[in-house]
């Protein structure tokens, strides 16, 4: 206990008395430290916002989709393709789809239909992508609202259909919830109760409904407005899935004769488990902080090099008054960890200081309007302390080596 | 016992050409608790090679070095180191101060490479060991900022911060000119005496010499002793 102590404070004693020479040799590890740092930060901050575009793309962990599509009709036209399926249809689907959300007991799941309708603009009648979701939606893919809500249970029971607008369609009836209490799209009137901004994406006028308010809507039951029968998405935990698959697949199989059912896990981690849409980025960042840092420990090395061979006395002297050879080694590795931990510790907090200027925070938060950042974190700042320590000894154990090895009758001789 | 016993003690030295340098060729010596003993010789003559022996700095090439009845030889490196530590205290001729280092953080030195105890107390021990030695208004100098007389005053209490039982001293006036070296050797044999120490100072200065109760002389690698003087 009391040799570590006193090494480290013989390490600090000697980092004081050569402060200008060790500062020198210390500029560059602090760089490739920050360097270092700021390259894992900002993979684990890239992690963590692509893992949210990602999620709201195709669904967290575990998302089982459940697709259908009208059997061929005996006799009719192989190549007619399915077509929209009816009014009709799509309720009836929707029905065996609740009852089966409802018999399994599925925490959050939605029904996705997807429809094109016109809506009145202040500048005249213009399409408009509706998507008929429920309100677990927006959790499932990280749909949050910017201004007033989303949808929520009691709007089943409106009279007026409730929607949630983009800002891209906003600005088309009116650009604020208090000039656009409602719109008129798809012949009927619906009451805007909540915006959506996502930056870029949100340009273009995209709009949320109920699945059954978009299918009574009057104008909307058109040839051309309905893209695909409606599908259900279930947000399931990850241990469940398979079954989860297998039960709403037979279970919306035997509720619908005539249409065939397919479910699959969509969520992107079910591609494969290692499979990592990051690790190329990281490994390029982490790579070039190596190069910075190898160059860094090599400067090191030889200001350290230089300066053991101008202290073989004192080491002889130290000798003479009881210190072993392992603890001149100990000492001078110590001297480098010292002085990269140091150093290293400096570039983690000029990362961490830079990290809070607002500069820095616009241009990572670029293209994600209102996102806020999270702490900044604490996995970089670990390795990159980490990573100062093992440089220190490894490019300590150079010269510590020389140290260790020059004798103290010839250091101490004259 | 004796404190120190050696027999037949010869040290050679490897040269890149031509024979082997015979520097002792047969050195038999007993260094009792608080002996005190000079020994001279001629420049060369292998003083210091004898004096790092004594120390435990260095090996003979053959013969015995007992301390305390225990063959030195037989002992591992950390042993050697830890003993040396714990028993012996150098005063060089060239005071050997650590550059860089204060007074105080010389005089510290040692207390790094022992007991806890005395490591925790060092800054309390050093200022006592410099206000013995008369430099308690030096404590926080550079060692470097010191005069040679002020040096050899820090190195003498470098030596005896640890209670060692053994003073080895090489010339430790040769650097200093004849008053400060009188001051010197008198607060050394006195200090020496305080600690109840063993002092074995090597000298060409017969003067110096001439303090201790036993003199001996190396004359071609060996030890004989020598009428004293009268001081
Ligand atoms: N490590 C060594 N390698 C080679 N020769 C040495 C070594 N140490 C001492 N010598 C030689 O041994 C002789 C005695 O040296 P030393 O003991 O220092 O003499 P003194 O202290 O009596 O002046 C000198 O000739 C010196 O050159
Ligand atoms: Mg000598």
């Amino acid at each position: 206990m009391t040799d570590v102590v006193a090494a480290i404070q013989d390490a600090w004693t000697e980092l004081r008395i050569h402060r200008g020479r060790v500062l020198m040799s210390l500029i560059g590890v602090t760089v490739a430290i920050a360097a270092l740092t700021a390259s894992v930060a900002i993979g684990e901050l890239a992690r963590s916002t692509l893992l949210v575009s990602f999620e709201s793309q195709s669904g967290r962990a575990a998302t089982l989709s459940v697709n259908m599509w009208q059997d061929q009709q005996p006799g009719g036209d192989p190549f007619a393709g399915p077509g929209a399926p009816s009014s009709a249809d799509s309720l009836a689907i929707i029905d065996a789809m609740d009852a089966a959300v409802e018999r399994y007991e599925i925490e959050y799941s939605s029904v996705v239909t997807d429809a094109q309708v016109m809506f009145q603009g202040v500048s005249g009648t213009q399409g408009v992508g509706v998507q008929g979701v429920e309100p677990d939606y927006a959790l499932m893919r990280h749909l949050s609202v910017a201004e007033g809500r989303f949808l929520i249970e009691s709007d089943r029971a409106r009279l007026a259909p409730a929607v949630v607008v983009n800002r891209g369609m906003l600005a088309a009836i009116g650009g604020s919830l208090e000039a656009a209490r409602t719109v008129e799209i798809g012949g009927a009137t619906a009451v805007v109760v909540g915006v959506v901004d996502r930056g870029m994406q949100d340009e273009w006028p995209q709009a949320w409904m109920l699945p059954r308010d978009l299918l009574r809507m009057p104008d909307a039951s058109g040839p051309m407005s309905y893209v695909n029968p409606p599908r259900l998405e279930a947000w399931v935990p990850i241990e469940l899935a398979d079954d989860g698959k297998r039960m709403l697949n037979q279970d919306l199989t035997g509720a619908l004769p005539g249409w065939s059912v397919d479910t699959q896990r969509s969520d992107w981690q079910a591609w494969g488990d290692d499979y990592d849409p990051l690790l190329p980025l990281q490994l390029t960042l982490v790579g070039t902080a190596a190069v910075i840092l190898l160059l860094g420990a090599l400067g090191l090395i030889t200001v350290a090099v230089v300066s053991i061979r101008q202290r073989v006395r004192e080491f002889g002297i130290r000798r003479a008054f009881g210190a072993s050879r392992g603890r001149i080694f100990v000492a001078v590795m110590l001297e480098s960890v010292v002085g990269t931990v140091v150093a290293g510790g400096i570039g983690i907090a000029i990362c961490i200081f830079a990290y809070r200027l607002p500069v820095v925070q616009e241009l990572l938060t670029q293209g994600l309007a209102g996102a806020a950042l999270p702490g900044f974190p604490m996995a970089a700042a670990i390795t990159g302390l980490l990573v100062s320590a093992a440089v220190g000894a490894l490019a300590g154990s150079i010269p510590a080596t020389i140290a260790v090895r020059s004798k103290v009758i010839e250091a101490i001789r004259f | 016992m004796p404190l120190l016993h050696l027999r037949g003690v010869t040290r050679q030295f490897a040269t890149i050409d031509g024979p082997a340098l015979q520097i002792l060729k047969g050195v038999d010596l007993d260094v009792a608790a608080h002996d005190r003993v000079s020994i001279v010789g001629r420049s060369g003559s292998g003083k210091s090679t004898l004096l790092n022996i004594l120390g435990l700095i260095d090996q003979p090439t053959t013969g015995i070095v007992e301390l305390d009845g225990e063959p030195v030889a037989l002992m591992g490196g950390r042993m050697r180191d830890r003993l040396r530590g714990a028993t012996v205290g150098f005063v060089f001729q060239q005071f050997n101060l650590i550059e860089g280092l204060t007074a105080a953080e010389n005089v510290a030195v040692p207390l790094h490479y022992g007991a806890g105890r005395r490591y925790w107390q060092r800054h309390r021990l050093a200022s006592e060991m410099l206000d013995r030695v008369g430099l308690s208004h030096r404590i926080h100098t550079k060692a470097t900022h010191l005069s040679g007389g002020e040096q050899q005053r820090v190195a003498i209490a470098r030596a005896l911060v640890r209670s060692p039982r053994l003073i080895l001293a090489d010339e430790p006036t040769g650097a200093l000119d004849i008053e400060t070296g009188g001051r010197i050797m008198d607060l050394l044999d006195e200090v020496a005496v305080d600690a109840g120490a063993a002092l074995v100072t090597i000298t060409h200065d017969v003067a110096v010499a001439a303090r201790a109760r036993r003199m001996l002389r190396i004359v071609d690698g060996r030890l004989e002793a020598t009428e004293q003087v009268a001081a």
